[in-house]
Order: structure tokens, then sequence, then C-alpha cells
């Protein structure tokens, strides 16, 4: 085998908020079919990585590739039409939308009638509605278990769910590359279960994945590698057996949680 | 059991459109008329502040914008009635396109404000511009034809409003089905994380500025030709303000919200006619009546604020969920929803 070619590479990335260095010279690379984890304390700056990554934050310096193409300057919205896809920390879900239109906006990017088919419902708007509905329903609503919620708001749903509902939707896009930022936070042990699975099964499907969480047991368990990251800094990165046995690494992040 | 309603539903529409010119009264067919306009206003407004969430005062004058280009085209350039209400549509989309670029990067009260400057900009050029306009004096237009028959008084008229407002509202409904218009509730709802999905933000603004003001243009034109009279005040702040009221009694974001609204604020003057006349018997009223129904107004705005930020539409919907319980069956409970 040869090396897999390389999807994402963030390239010495630096972001300042007023004065405070909240990235300051953070790289790393996900490579095709690869899940990536990056982790590192609280305040770390993994969330604010991936901001970078998705254009949220404009970088300081430094510069980010996808493809081999430079997506340092691009926008928001041209970013995700790279096929790079996210799921938010703290939810971020349309609340005056059903579970199935949050999804189906998931796929965003994918739909091509124009407005005035909308307006009519005619023609290719009606298809690709119809086609949409059985791609995220076949597809997504059963990898999820989401079916029988399809036509509920979002905002009366339970927190686990609206978590799966945020992956969902980041999926509907069809990604080459899935960022989850702490998918798991605040779930219970089944669902933690229930949601590794998913992030298995998406695995399956070919699809690269950038990973930040708390959930030790999780990360090294399914990563292929692992960034740490602290301060806004790259500590380490490797195997799950080459990071758990670095000394920085236990020192600033996973001693605590040895020593229990 | 779903089947059944719309049928039902589109029975009864078609009924009212069939018979409504024959069996209403010409006063009651006049206020149909303006409400099916209104309607098809606020339906629009609606597209804009209800669904997009973006807030703009300038609905009064972009009605005007297309009432002008109506009644310019008609008048003075000889283009055929019908062909002068796409028209019109279509020009007062790119209007309010032009007037929304300022606000793509506003929220709030402030893209508040630079819409007012859009109302009164606009307003100054309805009085100002007279070589096209004639200012204050206004433009008179003589009935249209349609099909070879004159197009005169509410009868002639109805079956022109209550069809494109029908038109209207659905082209509504079908917008929020599709991609476009969960687009724009995205917007509304979580604009950054809509962005992050692919949602480029300013294009669908603009859309939706576009969308909106075309339906107002729509409303205009057949505004100018049904009171064969096109002058500025038929435009002014207080209009664009009306408007604001319609979706807010009607419902923000609810399809229905718009016909509700419209409905409303076009008889609620009819009883506070009426309230005056019963009032005016025992204590002396001394306020004119404008200043009467703007109170009215101001006071309806608050109370569905407060009490019913849904508005009219999810009144009836609880409305028709208790008949349905009533009638259908008694144990069945009330759908939640929206
Ligand atoms: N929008 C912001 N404005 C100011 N400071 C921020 C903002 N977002 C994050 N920070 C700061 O940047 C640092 C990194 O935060 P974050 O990327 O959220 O960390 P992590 O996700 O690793 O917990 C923290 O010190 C945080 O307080
Ligand atoms: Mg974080």
């Amino acid at each position: 085998m040869t090396i897999s070619e390389s999807l994402l590479k963030v390239d010495n990335i630096h972001l300042t908020f007023g004065g405070l260095k909240a990235i300051d010279g953070v790289s790393l690379e996900v490579r095709n079919d690869e899940l990536v984890s990056l982790i590192g304390p609280n305040g770390a700056g993994k969330t604010s990585t991936i901001n970078c990554i998705c254009k949220f934050y404009d970088i300081d310096s430094g510069q980010i590739f996808f493809h081999g193409e430079n997506i340092t300057r691009l926008k928001p919205h041209q970013v995700a039409r790279r096929r790079i896809s996210r799921s938010f920390q703290n939810l971020d879900l349309f609340k005056g939308m059903t579970v199935l239109e949050n999804v189906k906006l998931g796929a965003h990017i994918n739909v091509r009638s124009g407005i005035l088919a909308d307006l009519l419902y005619y023609g290719k708007s009606r298809k690709e509605e119809k086609e949409l509905e059985e791609y995220i329903v076949e597809e997504i609503f059963s990898l999820f278990g989401l079916a029988k919620y399809r036509n509920k708001h979002v905002g009366s749903l339970p927190y686990g769910l609206q978590k799966k509902i945020d992956i969902a939707r980041a999926l509907a896009a069809r990604p080459m590359l899935l960022i989850l930022d702490e998918p798991v936070a605040g779930m219970n042990s089944d669902e933690t279960k229930e949601i590794t699975e998913d992030i298995q099964k998406i695995r399956e499907a070919n699809i690269s994945i950038l990973l930040i969480e708390h959930d030790m047991d999780l990360v090294m368990n399914i990563s292929d590698r692992i960034y740490v990251i602290n301060f806004g800094e790259n500590i380490a990165d490797g195997t799950s057996q080459e990071v758990t046995a670095n000394p920085d690494v236990i020192e600033i992040y996973l001693g605590k949680s040895f020593e229990n | 059991m779903h089947k059944n309603k719309t049928v039902i539903g589109l029975g009864i529409a078609v009924i009212f459109y069939l018979l409504g010119p024959f069996v209403l009264s010409d006063y009651m067919l006049y206020l149909v008329n303006l409400a099916a306009i209104a309607t098809i206003g606020a339906v629009g407004l609606n597209i804009l502040t209800g669904y997009t969430g973006l807030i703009a005062m300038a609905n009064g004058a972009f009605i005007g914008v297309g009432a002008y280009t109506a009644a310019v085209l008609y008048t003075k350039l000889g283009v055929p009635f019908l062909l002068t209400i796409p028209i019109a549509g279509l020009m007062t989309a790119v209007i309010g396109m032009i007037f929304g670029i300022p606000a793509l990067r506003l929220r709030g009260f402030y893209l508040a404000m630079s819409t007012l400057a859009a109302q009164i900009l606009l307003m100054f050029i309805f009085n100002n511009w007279t070589s096209v306009t004639n200012g204050e004096r206004g433009i008179f237009l003589a009935p249209p034809n349609l099909f070879g028959f004159s197009l005169v008084g509410d009868k002639g008229f109805f079956f022109l409003t209550v069809g494109i407002a029908t038109l209207g509202m659905l082209f509504s409904y079908n917008l929020f089905k599709t991609d476009t218009g969960r687009a724009f509730i995205a917007i509304r709802d979580r604009d950054i994380a809509a962005n992050i999905i692919g949602v480029d933000i300013f294009k669908y603004k603009l859309i939706s500025f576009a969308i909106s003001s075309f339906y107002a243009g729509v409303a205009g034109a057949l505004f100018g030709f049904y009171m064969t009279y096109v002058s500025p005040e038929g435009f002014g702040l207080n209009v664009s303000i009306d408007y604001i009221a319609m979706i807010i009694v009607g419902g923000l974001g609810n399809l229905w919200g718009g016909l509700l609204g419209a409905i409303f604020v076009v008889i609620l003057p009819e009883f506070v006619d009426k309230g005056i006349e019963i009032v005016g018997q025992f204590i002396p009223m001394e306020y004119t009546f404008a200043a009467f129904r703007q109170l009215v107004f101001g006071l309806m705005i608050i109370v569905f604020l407060v009490w019913e930020p849904k508005g009219l539409a999810e009144i009836f919907r609880r409305l028709f969920c208790w008949l349905k319980a009533k009638i259908f069956s008694p144990k069945s409970e009330m759908e939640p929803q929206v």
C-alpha cells in the first residue's frame, strides 16, 4: 500500500481574539479514509481550529489545503461546497424546522433546482425533493434511527436526539470529510455506544473523519491517528499507543485520567 | 383523510371563486378585492420578514413602485394591461434587491432603519420625479380591457385579485416545501450554521428581498388598476406599518398568516367605524376616524406580540383542532405543531 492521499492539510495556523492567542501554530493532516482525532484540554483551541477550517474564523497566518486546493481564503459556504461538513459542539439546529427539514437542508450543496422551479414545485424541483427525501429516509434516518421523529420540530426533542440530528444533517451533504465536535458530550453510556457505532458505520462509507472528543475510550478505540494540542499548540501526534506513551501528553492532559 | 380535507377545501374555494361575484354585494366585493390585494403584499412580506427574519419597513413604497411601474407602462407606453402586472413585479424585485444590498450586513434595528430610509427615498421619488409620476397629482388609469371585456368595478376585478392572491399563496407554499424556502428559514433561525452548511447568506437574503418585492410589485399594480388612480399617499410609511401589522397579527412565518392578517386589517376599519358610530351616540367623539384607527391598530399589534406571537393563524389552528375533536372523535388530542 502506498501512503494515502492527503485530504485536509492544516499548516501552521494562527488565530487571536483581541490579545488572546487561541491558536498559535497548529498543524494537522487528515488523509483519505482516515479517522483522525484532535484532543486537548478545555480551551486548548480545538473548536477554534475547526472553525478556522470551516472559515467561520479568518486565520491570521498559515494555510489550509483540501484535496491539494488552497482553501484558506474561501467563504464558509464555499468550503461546504468542497464537501467538508461538520457537527456543532453547541447544537446549532434550526428550531423552526422539523427533523426532516433540518436534515434536508444539510444536503443544500447538492440541490440543483433553482428558485423558479421551487416556486412552481414543478419538474426538477419536485423530482429532486422526492429523491432527497428518499435518500434521507433510507440512508440517514435508518442509520440514526430518526425515522419516527421525522416530522417533529427539533426544539421539542431531547438533547441526545438533537445531537444525532446534528450529525445526520452534516452527513446529508455526502461529505468527503466529516468533522465532529464532541459528538458524545453530555450523553449517557448507551447513547455514547450508539453514536460510536454510528461513527464506525460512517467510516465504512469511506468518509474521512476529524473527531474532537473528550471521551478517551472512544478516541483511543476508533482513531487511526491522534493529534494533541494545548494552549493552541501541537503537543504530539501519532497512533493511540504513541500518543499515550508520550510524556508531555501524560503530563498535560492524560495524567489525570491515568492516575484515576 | 388528508386527501378528503384537501378536496373539501378546494371545493369550497372553487365555489367561492365562481359564485362570489354573483352572491356578494358590491361593498363586500370591494372588501374582498382589497383583502386579496393586501394578501399578495402580506404573503410577500411574510417571506422576507416572517420566514427569512429580515425586518423591512419599505413594503408600502415597494407596492408603490409596482403601482407606478404598471401605471406608467399602461398609460404612457400603451403596454397591454395583463403584461404590466408581471413587469411591475419584476421591476419591484430589482428595486427591492437594490435596497436589499445595504441591508445584507444589517440586522434588527439597523435593518429596520435602513429599510425605513428606502421607504423615505422612494416616497421622495414618487413625489418629485414629476415627469414620470405626475407628483402629487398622481396618475389616472382608464379601466383596462381583459380579453375584450372592459374590466370595471368590483365584480370584474374579483377574479383577477382573488386568482392572483391564490397563486401567490400557492407559490409561497411550494417555496417552503423546497430547498430555497428551507434556506430562508435557516438564515432566520441560525445564520451561522446555515452558512457553514453551504447556504450563501447574501445570495439568499437578496433572493428573499427579490421574491418579497415581486409580490409587493404585483399587489401595487393591481391596486393601481383597481383604484384607477396612483398617487404617493397610497404608499406612505403608514402602509408599510399596516403590512407589518398584517403579518404580526396574522402569523409570522405562516402561510395563512398573510391571508388572515390581510383580511383582519382590511375589515378592522369597518368595525372601528361601526364602533365609533355606536359609541358616538352616547359620548361625543372628537377623535378623527384616522387617529382612532391607528390607535386600535397599535393596540392590536401589541396585544398579539404579547399574547399570541404566532398570530391569528395559531388561534384558528387551535380552533380547528378543538372543533375537530368535538365533532369527530372526543378522545383525539390537539396536534402539537410548528
Ligand atoms: N469567539 C471567541 N472570542 C474570544 N475568545 C474565544 C472565542 N472562541 C474561543 N475563544 C477562546 O479561545 C480559546 C480556545 O477555545 P476553543 O477553541 O473553544 O477550545 P476547545 O474547543 O479546545 O475547548 C479559549 O481560551 C477560548 O476562551
Ligand atoms: Mg470546543
